[in-house]
């Protein structure tokens, strides 16, 4: 059974995931390290050589183009990812916490062990779509009893760490009000996705040994005009020369939006999608 | 942001959405994704990079930018490298980076694109350089292929400014086209000196992702990761791929993903160029490859070297690479290297993986096809015969002939046995052939005799690289023929680095015999085409060879090759039953006892004296000891493993057989008969789909073979009693090719037979002419058939009248030989069906004393089923069926199809126990 320990920082877990692929197929490990780091937030651009993202190698498994234990690892990812906004669909449909819990358990196991890849048909949407479709069906097929058998008998899939549960839940009670089930699970997909970003973000920062550096500029990024401290002051605080300041947080909002794109790019099949998905997520947020 | 307390939901103040939970504004953070503006590639509007005016960019790779820019304070237009966001920014990489390129920047050479300033702005590691007009080498190629003799140009003068570096220290470990710059007179301009490792993590294989650009010029060893112990030889190796790129257009090494492109670099050897490209000199395609070795000590042992190399060629003066080696080639280097090692066999398990095949767990099965070419293999080629006169012909296959045998004497050698090699007559496609037969070299050469001189050229190719080893020319006297043949060979021997013994030295160095005259008559009798014994003409080719052989030892005797030779021709004669007589037997046994006297220790007196005891004597436990024996000084003889693979199979060891019948097939790949041997063995044990599939290599051998085509149909009726296919295949024979049908009359028969097609039965017999038909030991003469035909059709007059004759016939074969048991059992079954119960009874049951299983696992279980007929057509269902469950635990020819279509056992059809046993041999549902 594949283990995802569910930590906080889970941008930078990830990478180290794949050491379970280490020991069965070392190649794996080629594949998906790069592929994982390259898409982190690094600043990098245009890769020739990386031509798989995780949706990528999803799609490229079912047309036999690629590995399917690649495409296994991938999705098997991308569901870490993408775990709360599940949770919060499976909650909206009136499933009780715990349930709730359970099911997206063993979505998840049914999703890798029936190699769902195979079924995977780009033209009918990116990730996101194909996620939510799959969980219609899944909850609308089997019935209460067997489901929970179906989880495998107390293996844990995805271990969740009980501030991961919390979040999730919270997530789920402010956005409860939302008025369709679709949109609760784009808005949640939005909260994930952003989140992952800023994760990644901080640990490539962590990395540098500039973790301080992020944790005071990081406001700049989420927040607007009036709560902030002015360059000036901060500047002082900081002990460094104003442009440099300026600098700074150019290149930090700079890198968020790498970030942010290559997660989208992660759950997309072509570079030109990324900016199409995260119109649509803009849509569905501003309601407009 | 405006806070409203507790009832109202917070808003961000750009947008005014909610914000979440933890006071973010989802919304503007997904903007973020799509503002343009926040780029800062053109570093804010008026493209200014501190003291440098930013003016165009030129390029962009994985880590860096690199623009045309006017240095303000000095006013003049420099290349400045931009790297990229990231680690840069971290002191210890500043300091490296600083470091490196202050290293580099002191290097002064004028084909070193100069760097002028190292520093960092707005966080991000810059350096400027010297801006050469002209562009970069791999724009170049792309808009054009140019002539080898320029690439060698540019590559030396690339190769010398590589080694200045390497004097000083600095290794490149990032030469690509895209690092070398042409100015406006072509001349090349080497840049990025050094600043690749910068651009590395520390070496786990984990973070090559982090490694510049592609990987396609990087040497293995930086490939892997391991870049700590790069020395001058990685850039040597990436100059090598350039290089080839140069020549062909393409870089050596590229996959579709670099995961793809890296496994290429570890595992796979570079195409030779000039298989790209067949104008590319020989020489330069050495000198590339040479370059391209994976272990970096067979490379150029340094840059100057290379450019040396390249020089002389372009002076025409001769090279000094060696040609790539027999040891230049993966497996020796990764065992040196264990981490990589690791990682290829981990790649190659993991392609086995995917790749799978499924293996019957329970025994054997030969290889699907050739395997792969193992180290100091060869194949010796038929000579050209140059000469004029015809007469002369056979010099050419005799002296190929004798460095063959010398050669298969070297157990350090694999070499290939005749039959095999003898098909290639005439062609050169060394490549095609180093594949086929599985050899690492071959040898080639001609021969031309004028008068009483030899003119005998010779060459030592390597397969794999098309190149030449060694090559020499010999002009000698007729009567030095002997010690040329043991030249060549030992040169042979040397070349491919062979270990050999005194005794194989010896060997070599022995002439065959001491006239010229004997060895004549012993050449042609080895052209005959002797392994198709069981063909038409087999009888009479035999016979040939014998008289030649006999003509050869009378001219000399002490030639000992030729009584060896002569002694396995008489035992032939006897086995395959032209002249079963005791006095045919006694001639082998003489020609074996003259070659015994010569040499008793010799492998090739114990040989003979192994087919002896099978043929002659079915002594197969004596047999087998003296293969013991032979084999230690015949390691390349696939006859030897032949015998040894009948004489198990006979003794129903079943899976050493498979065993040594593969061992003499990969000796000898080509040899019909040998397949032949593995098809039937497979057959014995009922193995019927291996049996096809054996039978279908043949066919890839020899497509038109029409008996195979029949044995493989025929291996349908056997197993699953369906005799179509052979029925449709004997159709087609018959329509479009009924001058071949003689060579599968048996089939004809049998397939008569199963349908009780009484006409269709005796046309076929027709067919068979006046040989007799069945296995080894059991045999039906044609008038017995009649009979059975007869039989078959309930014609009781006329089978009586046949078979009376049988019986006339058979006593005599029977009474020449009294320890047949086969023509014995034959003559009960005659018996049987001319109602002589006891009679017949009485010799069948001699016929299985004569000839137990215990002795002969094969024919003894025919003896065992022929008595089960016997029994069978006497009203005996007991002791048929008691004999039948006896034989179908044997490897026999009793198979489900026989059993059910053959109107052999009609007598027995219905009986209970009968078809119980039917059932047993049925196939199995899988």
């Amino acid at each position: 059974m594949i283990v995802f320990p569910l930590q906080g920082d889970s941008g930078a877990r990830a990478a180290e995931n794949f050491n379970f692929f280490a020991a069965c197929f070392s190649s794996a490990v080629l594949i998906q390290t790069p592929t994982v780091k390259a898409l982190t937030g690094n600043g990098c651009r245009q890769r020739d050589f990386f031509p798989l993202t995780h949706w990528s190698a999803i799609i490229a498994a079912g047309r036999s183009q690629a590995e399917p234990e690649i495409a296994q690892a991938a999705l098997a990812e991308l569901c870490q990812t993408y775990w709360s906004p599940l949770y919060s669909f499976v909650r909206s449909r009136g499933y009780s916490v715990h349930d709730a819990q359970d099911l997206t358990q063993s979505f998840f196991a049914f999703l890798i062990e029936h190699k769902i890849y195979k079924r995977v048909d780009p033209q009918k949407g990116r990730f996101r779509a194909f996620l939510l479709a799959y969980m219609k069906n899944f909850l609308a097929e089997a019935s209460d009893r067997e489901r929970r058998l179906k989880r495998g008998g107390g293996q844990n899939l995805l271990p969740l760490h009980e501030e991961q549960i919390k979040e999730a839940e919270s997530l789920f009670q402010t956005h409860g009000g939302a008025t369709n089930e679709d949109q609760l699970f784009d808005r949640s997909w939005a909260e994930a996705l952003v989140a992952v970003g800023l994760e990644r973000l901080a640990a490539d920062y962590k990395r540098e040994s500039k973790e301080e550096l992020f944790n005071e500029l990081r406001i700049f990024l989420t927040s607007s005009a009036e709560l902030l401290p002015t360059y000036a002051e901060l500047a002082v605080r900081l002990r460094m020369v104003e442009s440099t300041l300026r600098s700074h947080v150019t290149r930090l909002r700079a890198r968020y939006r790498e970030v942010l794109r290559a997660e989208v790019r992660r759950t997309v099949d072509t570079e030109a999608e990324v900016d199409e998905e995260l119109h649509e997520l803009l849509r569905v947020l501003t309601g407009s | 942001m405006a806070m409203s307390v507790a009832s109202t939901v917070a808003t961000c103040s750009v947008c005014g959405e909610p914000l979440n939970a933890k006071g973010e504004c989802l919304a503007c953070l997904l903007r973020t994704g799509l503002d343009k503006s926040v780029i800062e590639t053109k570093l804010d509007a008026s493209s200014v990079f501190g003291d440098y005016e930013l003016l165009e960019e030129i390029g962009r790779g994985g880590q860096a930018t690199v623009y045309r820019a006017r240095q303000k304070s000095l006013n003049r237009i420099v290349a400045l490298k931009v790297i990229g966001l990231g680690h840069w920014e971290s002191t210890p990489h500043v300091k490296r980076f600083r470091h490196e390129a202050e290293a580099a920047a002191r290097l002064e050479h004028s084909q070193i694109v100069p760097i002028y300033e190292i520093g960092e702005s707005d966080g991000s590691c810059y350096f400027s350089m010297k801006f050469v007009e002209g562009g970069q080498l791999a724009e170049v190629l792309k808009r054009e292929l140019m002539s080898t003799r320029r690439a060698a140009e540019l590559l030396a003068k690339v190769a010398r400014t590589v080694h200045f570096a390497h004097q000083h220290g600095i290794l490149h470990r990032d030469i690509k086209p895209g690092n070398i710059l042409l100015d406006r007179q072509g001349e090349p301009h080497l840049t990025d000196f050094g600043l690749a490792r910068l651009l590395e993590q520390e070496s786990t294989i984990t973070h090559s992702s982090d490694v510049l650009g592609t990987p396609s010029y990087m040497s293995p060893e930086q490939a892997a990761g391991r870049t700590k112990e790069l020395t001058g030889a990685a850039d040597v190796y990436s100059l090598g791929a350039v290089f080839y790129q140069l020549l062909t257009g393409e870089p050596p090494f590229a996959g579709e993903t670099t995961y793809e492109t890296i496994r290429l670099v570890l595992e796979s050897e570079p195409r030779n160029p000039r298989v790209r490209n067949p104008k590319i000199d020989r020489e330069l395609s050495t000198i590339c490859l040479k370059c391209l070795e994976k272990d970096p000590k067979r490379r150029y042992p340094s840059a100057l070297a290379l450019a040396e190399d390249l020089e002389h060629w372009l002076k025409h003066e001769p090279i000094r690479a060696r040609r790539p080696g027999p040891f230049g080639r993966g497996k020796k280097w990764v065992r040196r290297n264990p981490s990589i090692a690791i990682m290829a066999a981990l790649l190659l398990a993991l392609a086995a993986l995917l790749g799978v095949m499924i293996w019957k767990g329970e025994s054997e099965r030969l290889p699907a096809s050739n395997s792969a070419v193992r180290e100091k293999s060869i194949a010796i080629l038929p000579f050209e015969n140059l000469s004029n006169d015809r007469e002369d012909a056979s010099y050419a296959d005799g002296i190929q002939d004798d460095i063959l045998t010398k050669l298969a004497k070297v157990a350090d050698l694999k070499v290939i046995s005749r039959t095999s090699v003898m098909q290639y007559r005439d062609q050169h496609n060394t490549r095609d052939i180093g594949t086929a037969l599985g050899v690492s070299h071959v040898l080639e050469g001609s021969v031309r005799k004028t008068g009483a001189w030899l003119h005998i050229n010779a060459q030592l190719i390597d397969t794999r690289t098309d190149s030449h080893v060694w090559a020499e020319e010999y002009d000698r006297d007729l009567k030095d023929i002997f010690a040329v043949q043991s030249e060549i060979a030992q040169k042979v021997a040397d070349r491919l680095h062979a270990k050999i013994s005194p005794g194989e030295r010896q060997a070599i160095e022995r002439p065959p015999t001491a006239d010229l005259t004997a060895f004549d008559l012993y050449s042609r009798a080895k052209n005959l085409p002797l392994m198709t014994a069981l063909s038409s003409h087999g009888k009479a080719n035999l016979l040939r060879a014998a008289d030649l052989f006999t003509q050869a030892v009378a001219q000399d005797p002490t030639f000992f090759q030729a009584y060896c030779q002569l002694g396995w021709i008489h035992d032939e004669l006897y086995w395959a039953g032209y002249d079963r007589t005791p006095q045919r037997l006694a001639l082998a046994e003489a020609a074996i006892q003259a070659a015994f006297r010569l040499r008793p220790d010799s492998g090739e007196v114990r040989l003979a004296r192994a087919w002896n005891l099978f043929c002659g004597y079915r002594d197969y436990d004596g047999a087998l000891a003296e293969l013991e024996t032979a084999r230690q000084t015949l390691p390349n003889d696939a006859g030897l493993y032949r015998l040894k693979g009948a004489v198990e199979r006979h003794q129903g060891k079943g899976a050493d057989a498979l065993r040594d019948l593969e061992r003499a097939i990969a000796l000898d790949p080509r040899n019909v008969l040998l397949l032949q041997e593995a098809a039937l063995t497979y057959y014995d044990f009922r193995r019927y789909a291996d049996e096809q599939a054996i039978l279908d290599r043949i066919l890839a051998i020899e497509p038109n073979d029409t008996e195979t085509k029949a044995l493989r149909a025929d291996a349908e009726r056997d197993w699953k009693a369906d005799a179509r296919p052979l029925h449709q295949l004997i159709e087609e024979v018959r329509a479009k090719n009924p001058d071949v049908i003689q060579s599968v009359a048996a089939g004809w028969l049998e397939c008569a037979l199963a349908e009780r097609d009484a006409a269709a039965a005796t046309n076929a017999l027709t067919a068979v002419g006046e040989n007799s038909l069945g296995d080894e030991a059991v045999k039906y003469s044609p008038r017995f058939i009649e009979g059975l035909i007869a039989r078959m059709t309930k014609d009781d007059a006329k089978a009586r009248t046949a078979f009376t004759v049988a019986r006339t016939e058979q006593e005599k074969l029977v009474a020449a030989d009294p320890q047949d048991a086969g023509a014995l059992c034959v003559l009960g079954l005659i018996d049987a069906s001319l109602g002589r119960k006891e009679e017949a009874l009485r010799e069948g049951r001699r016929a299985v004393e004569l000839l137990p299983v215990e002795r002969d696992a094969v024919n003894g279980g025919e003896i065992v089923v022929c008595l089960a007929n016997i029994a069978a057509w006497v009203g005996d269902k007991d002791l048929a069926c008691q004999q039948l469950a006896v034989a179908s635990g044997l490897p026999s020819d009793l198979s489900y199809g026989e059993l059910k279509l053959s109107p052999f056992w009609d007598p027995l059809r219905g009986d209970p126990c009968f078809e119980k046993i039917v059932a047993s041999l049925a196939p199995k549902l899988n």
